[in-house]
């Protein structure tokens, strides 16, 4: 890791001050307001908007990123270039599709667009978006049904007794979220509702805690760059 | 069956995609106990008084509609059983498309477009969430239709989002919930809901224990349970969100996996103690 | 005229009395010396990167599906650099894979930077860093590819993660020989557990960093974070006793 102790030059020392004047700014600004003068929410909100547009191009240079990856797969023949076509084909057809036909598409009251080109393109969008997309993806996401049976089945061992606590505590609360559960016994549902209120919400706020900490001191030490 | 196990995972795949399969094509259905987390929101909405504003706020995106969409549609339906009024909105770019989809699923009655609802589309940052409590048009000012929010009558009579009663969002990884916490509860007090996936759901409890949430769904399970409140008390809608049918699936993959850690606990005890017996032989 | 917001006093004041207890605490404890139990896994970083260097696969890495204002994924970019240093040190071929396309750029010009650094301009291909998607599960999905195709020694899922978490540390414990993870995430902690050789749990995530460099302060720096957390169990201690004997002038004090 870089140590933060060398002298900076002129220029990172004005982007320093940059950052912390931004930085202090938006935390101020939470805190502090000046009724009658200006208001400091409003300001922080506009510079918001401004991070906003910028981000957002940036999209663009993940799209170029993309495409030029693909592109060089393709050209060179290398083993998955037939993928990277796909890949490509899929990416501008969406593209192409959304800006047309989308919530957000680009005309939507077809003033440059003709409303037969819209009117073509809608059900072929409809098509790409709820009968592809949603799908591939939910197909994708329902992977994590098989992935959690194996890693359960590997990780609930109990060698020791921290791990025979988790194992009980585990198959408690997959036992009361399992609504035929309550058919062979009620007691799993209290059971797990008790294991969800105490333990797991105890467990859970030390570690936000932790964690918010941390972040404070991170972001301080970054925003100042002085190691304390 | 502990070694098959060990050594090649898609065993277990196939039991679980058969476990899984079977209930779902036989349509087998099971009564399914309310949690209190689910009951509480039922209950928060009953008690809303008529023409009272509600947000509901998509922000989930394609891949969890299969936990979410469920939860949107029922909650939904039960809004507008009630003389309610509600905004759609999204801190997703998914949701205007996902709130349209349920406002084609479920029954309307007679509630009309831009009087007792409207889809207003995505909130792109922060500036806008913070902006809309104190002028909803201002930051939005067209609806997912092109049509100017500022003439719609339903902004007309409730101009600013710090009016609402209640804001429901859909969340599939707690940005949104926290953001809503955050600036319109934190600030204004409107009381938020939130309907979850069930791997984040569980870290949202310390919320609800707190009193910021007025209630937590989990998963299809959550969209099952209202469904029932929902039936009991209108006597309709059963099915309507298609979650109702999932929940036998539901609990055979629970119980397999109860199952498999059992047997694979019990396969290494036995070989534990089958072990000291030849060491001590 | 300058004015405090209602009803964020006492957070405000509260923020300045951790911090000033942060800063007293590591100032206490630079003057003494002090043990700390380390971050368990850290040290066989260098190691790892040099058999994968031997062993001619390469290092995988990735941030998670934070964008650049998460403090996850700036706190992934800090170790990312570390590991990118001694991949170029040892020669060992680094593949970063990332979701948000201004981590993108980041990342390219952490890479790009590190080869420079080191008089390999010429060794840097942008085939390093790629750019997956923006979409949760197609970027479950590529990384899952990428990992099985190319086959890396070492996986680092060390940043900001969501439900693909176990997905690809899944797909990654298959074929990779170590696996490093870290997040604060709580939902995806148990995956990262249960998947990986080390795991950095929650605020180990922003601490690594300082056991990382040469910084022989930075057990003063833990102790300072430390403070804080002492602070925080002491008002909870106190808002627990007063709640329990009926007052509620802590919880009054707080929402000033």
């Amino acid at each position: 890791m870089s140590s933060d102790k060398k002298k900076m030059s002129r220029e990172e020392f004005g982007l320093q001050i940059i950052i912390f004047g931004l930085g202090f700014f938006y935390a101020i600004v939470y805190y502090v307001a000046v009724p009658g003068v200006v208001d400091l929410q409003a300001v922080s909100d506009q510079l918001l908007a401004y991070v906003t547009a910028v981000l957002t191009a940036a999209f663009a240079i993940g799209v170029i990123n993309l495409t030029r990856v693909h592109w060089i797969n393709i050209k060179r023949k290398r083993a998955t270039w037939r993928y990277s076509v796909i890949l490509l084909l899929s990416l501008y057809t969406m593209l192409v599709f959304s800006l047309i036909a989308s919530p957000f598409a680009l005309d939507p009251n077809a003033v440059v667009i003709p409303a037969s080109v819209i009117q073509f393109s809608t059900p072929i969008w409809e098509f790409l978006y709820y009968k592809t997309l949603v799908n591939i993806n939910s197909s994708i996401f329902s992977l994590l049904a098989f992935f959690i049976a194996s890693a359960a089945y590997r990780a609930f061992k109990a060698r020791s007794l921290e791990s025979t606590i988790l194992l009980v505590a585990g198959l408690l609360v997959v036992l009361g979220q399992a609504p035929i559960a309550d058919l062979i016994w009620p007691g799993f549902s209290i059971i797990r509702d008790w294991i969800m209120a105490f333990p797991n919400t105890a467990g859970q706020r030390g570690i936000i805690i932790g964690a918010a900490l941390g972040i404070i001191v991170f972001s301080v030490r970054r925003l100042i760059r002085y190691d304390w | 069956m502990s070694n098959s196990l060990k050594s090649d995972p898609r065993v277990v795949y196939l039991i679980l995609l058969l476990v899984v399969t079977v209930p779902l094509l036989t349509h087998s259905v099971v009564a399914v106990p309310v949690t209190p987390t689910t009951l509480a929101l039922y209950q928060f909405i009953e008690k809303l008084p008529a023409n009272s504003l509600v947000f509901e706020s998509f922000d989930y995106a394609t891949s969890v509609v299969p936990e979410l969409h469920p939860q949107a549609i029922i909650v939904t339906q039960h809004l507008f059983l009630r003389p309610l009024k509600v905004l759609f909105v999204s801190q997703g770019v998914d949701g205007p498309t996902l709130a349209d989809a349920v406002l084609d699923t479920i029954n309307k009655g007679n509630k009309t477009y831009g009087v007792d609802y409207a889809n207003l589309g995505y909130i792109p940052n922060s500036a806008t969430l913070i902006g809309m409590p104190a002028n909803i048009s201002q930051f939005l000012p067209v609806d997912t239709h092109g049509n100017p929010t500022a003439r719609l009558p339903i902004i007309k009579e409730f101009p600013a989002a710090k009016q609402a009663s209640l804001v429901i969002t859909y969340d599939d990884d707690g940005s949104a919930m926290y953001a809503y916490l955050q600036y319109w509860e934190g600030r204004y007090g409107i009381p938020v809901a939130v309907g979850a996936t069930a791997t984040v759901a569980p870290g949202f409890m310390p919320f609800y224990n707190s009193g910021q949430l007025v209630g937590i769904l989990f998963s299809i399970r959550g969209a099952a349970e209202y469904e029932s409140l929902v039936f009991q008390e209108y006597h309709c809608c059963l099915g309507l969100s298609g979650s109702s049918s999932s929940m036998v699936a539901l609990s055979a993959a629970h119980l397999l996996i109860v199952a498999m850690v059992a047997f694979t606990n019990a396969a290494y005890f036995v070989t534990r103690i089958r072990n000291r017996r030849s060491n001590k032989a | 005229m300058i004015e405090l917001v209602p009803g964020r006093i006492s957070q405000a004041v509260l923020l300045i009395i951790v911090l000033a207890a942060i800063y007293a605490a590591t100032r206490i404890a630079s003057k003494r010396h002090l043990k700390t139990r380390g971050i368990p896994g850290l040290e066989r970083i260098d190691e790892w990167i040099k058999e994968a260097a031997g062993l001619k696969r390469p290092v995988f890495y990735t941030p998670g599906t934070g964008g650049i204002t998460d403090p996850d994924t700036l706190a992934g970019l800090a170790l990312l650099e570390y590991v990118v240093n001694h991949c170029v040190e040892h020669d060992a071929r680094i593949i970063v894979a990332n979701s948000d396309p201004q981590v993108q750029q980041m990342t390219e010009d952490m890479v790009k930077r590190a080869y420079s650094k080191a008089g390999r301009e010429k060794d840097f291909s942008p085939d390093m860093v790629r750019y997956v998607s923006t979409r949760q599960f197609a970027y479950a999905a590529g990384v899952m590819g990428i990992l099985r195709r190319e086959k890396p020694a070492v996986n680092f899922f060390v940043g900001s993660f969501q439900a693909e978490a176990l997905q690809i540390a899944e797909t990654g414990r298959t074929e990779a020989l170590y696996q490093f993870g870290g997040t604060t995430n709580t939902d995806q902690l148990p995956f990262f557990t249960t998947t990986c050789d080390q795991t950095l749990i929650g605020e180990e995530l922003y601490t690594a960093q300082g056991f990382l460099s040469s910084d022989p302060d930075v057990i003063s720096k833990l102790v300072g974070s430390d403070g804080g957390k002492i602070l925080a169990i002491l008002l909870i201690l106190a808002g627990v006793l007063l709640a329990t004997l009926g007052s509620s002038f802590l919880i009054n004090l707080l929402g000033l």
